[in-house]
């Protein structure tokens, strides 16, 4: 059985202590859950509704029109530009969920549209009714888009806007969007048409590759309002899988794994146990006996990621066969010595025996991997039933030196 | 077999529909001790444990008309008991974990007595398996879970926990790694004796 065998067989039998008052505990909760559910459902609901309109209703002024009531947009709400981009202000709704370690740059963007508040009209509404379908809203959208008069005058205005984006334009990474504004100014953003958030600076991201639109709506204090829509392209993440192999080496304790990745214009970078091992298509690096968790970050020309790992046990080249027990006072031929095999594979080596109860080291050596039991060539002050430890630090043909240690029992 | 005969299953069910105090602690007895198991490793302590598992069975009594026999009634309470703490994990979820700093202090590689295989995981007590699950991050404790445990495929579980197939895949990897992290303290004393 692997590991994750194991595990599973035990979690699964895993039963939690019995509790005699498991049920009434529950019984407790569950009767209170039915008496406030048929007036919680619409309580919540209507809390969830009010929230909602609040936010749209905040949100959406500016979208609409001018003609609007302008108190709508309390004074508190309209930052200075230059203030709010450097206190970093930000909307984190929509935080990505990816969070890779790619250089953000300065996005390209293509300017699709800069409309005054008269040209804004009936997009916007448009706009607004795939953001919500709330009828009451789209009703007073509708209303306010009625106000010739307004959009008339605005119609000859035009104000320098404009947004930067920054990032990496790959799915599910997070690109800021900042405003770049001469004239303070409440904005909102609408990515895809879809997505509303608001902020002189706020960050967003697309799930999938594609072409997108983003839209800043800004309004200024005197109710003045202008948007632009640039897109923005999102790249797709490279395919990520790679091909692994151990060569052995039958005098060295590591073991060499070679790495292949997918050749193609990609950048490699190799990841073994977590940490950052290496880059490169191909890579080899020697590793030791253990489990070890290979993973490869593969990432394209615009900075996308993957991400594929594999599991590997490696067993060593050089092995060492170190006994845990002997018998040298039967001398009947079998475990008469204590012997270690495969030291004459190593480079160097060094033993050190001593007696468990006191310490005191009873046989060391550079040479032999065999003792006979004798105490430095005393052999009748050693008696059957005691234990000794063993240190052995073997240096192997490729420079890698580990330590072994154990329990002998002289029987 | 399930843990009633199909008789006794059919009365049961047919009685929390009613609404049945007495059949619902029926249920609720008999499958109390095993799911509160399953919410435990999905959970970072007893009594979140329990939170899942409460809310777990009010959405079966809330639900059972929903059943329709296609599996067993038991499969189909842990089933809706495992989404429980898995909208219960969603909730809670800031932003998913990606990269791991726990893991900058890793296992180490020189170690004297090496672990032979992985056999001797089994001589591990459960209650310390457990508690060593419950102990990682909620993202890898939730994938493992998923993977290992209830046998989902890495597309299934980003679907299901919203996060990328590679964000997935890590977690995995390192709530292993994690895992074999906490217990090498106990596989090592087990080795020696």
């Amino acid at each position: 059985m692997n590991f994750d065998e194991i595990i599973k067989e035990k979690l699964e039998s895993y039963q939690a202590p019995a509790n005699v008052n498991a049920w009434k505990e529950f019984e407790s909760n569950l009767s209170h859950s039915e008496q406030t559910t048929p007036f919680a459902v619409p309580l919540i609901s209507g809390i969830a509704a009010t929230i909602v309109m609040t936010v749209l209703f905040t949100t959406l002024p500016d979208i609409k029109s001018d003609s609007i009531e302008s108190s709508r947009i309390e004074e508190n709400d309209i930052a200075l530009v230059d203030t709010a981009i450097k206190v970093g202000a930000s909307n984190e709704i929509g935080e990505s969920p990816e969070h890779v370690a790619q250089e953000a740059h300065t996005i390209p963007l293509v300017i699709l549209e800069n409309k005054t508040v008269s040209e804004i009209g009936e997009t916007a509404v448009n706009q607004a009714t795939i953001v919500s379908h709330e009828s009451e809203i789209e009703s007073q959208i509708t209303n306010a888009s009625n106000e010739e008069e307004n959009k008339k005058s605005d119609a000859a205005r035009h104000e320098n806007i404009n947004f930067t984006a920054s990032g990496i334009q790959c799915p599910n990474s997070n690109i800021t969007f900042t405003a770049k504004l001469d004239k303070a100014a409440s904005v909102i953003w609408v990515f895809d048409g879809l997505e509303v958030k608001n902020g002189i600076q706020v960050k967003h991201y697309f799930k999938d590759a594609g072409a997108y639109t983003a839209r800043m709506i800004v309004k200024f204090q005197d109710g003045y309002e202008q948007s632009i829509t640039q897109s923005i392209e999102v790249y797709d993440t490279p395919s990520a899988s790679f091909e692994m192999n151990t060569v052995s080496d039958e005098s060295c304790f590591d073991q060499i794994i070679e790495l292949k990745g997918t050749p193609n214009s990609n950048t490699y970078k190799w990841v073994i146990d977590g940490d950052t091992a290496g880059k490169g298509v191909e890579f080899s690096k020697a590793v030791s006996k253990d489990f070890h968790t290979v993973g490869m970050h593969t990432i394209n020309e615009w900075g996308c990621t993957s991400y594929e790992d594999k599991s590997l046990r490696v067993e060593s080249g050089l092995r060492l066969d170190i006994p845990t027990a002997f018998s040298p006072t039967r001398q009947d031929g079998l475990n008469d010595t204590w012997k270690v095999e495969g030291l004459n594979n190593v480079a160097t080596f060094h033993i050190e025996i001593k007696r468990l109860s006191t310490n005191q080291i009873v046989f060391e050596s550079n040479e032999s991997a065999e003792w006979d039991g004798s105490i430095h060539g005393y052999a009748d002050r050693i008696e059957a039933g005691e234990i000794f430890t063993y240190q052995i630090i073997a240096t192997d043909n490729c420079g890698r030196t580990k330590q072994f240690s154990k329990t002998i029992h002289y029987l | 077999m399930g843990i009633w005969h199909l008789h006794e299953e059919a009365q049961l069910i047919k009685g929390c529909i009613n609404g049945s105090r007495k059949a619902q602690e029926d249920v609720f007895n008999a499958t109390y001790r095993r799911l509160l198991g399953v919410c435990a490793r999905y959970a970072k302590d007893d009594d979140d444990a329990k939170d899942i598992l409460q809310n777990g069975f009010i959405k079966v009594f809330k639900s059972i008309e929903n059943y329709k026999g296609d599996g067993s009634f038991e499969g189909w309470i842990k089933r809706i008991v495992i989404n429980t703490a898995i909208d219960s994990y969603r909730r809670k979820k800031v932003k998913p974990v990606v990269v791991d700093s726990e893991l900058t202090d890793r296992v180490g590689t020189n170690m004297a007595d090496e672990v032979e295989d992985d056999s001797i995981y089994q001589k591990i007590p459960i209650k310390v398996v457990l508690d060593s699950v419950q102990k990682l991050s909620p993202a890898y404790r939730t994938v493992f879970n998923l993977y290992v445990l209830e046998g989902y495929n890495h597309n299934e579980i980003a679907e299901m926990l919203e996060i990328g197939v590679g964000t997935s895949k890590s977690n995995l990897s390192k709530a292993r790694l994690n895992l074999r992290k906490m217990l090498k303290p106990l596989v090592d004393k087990i080795s020696q004796e």
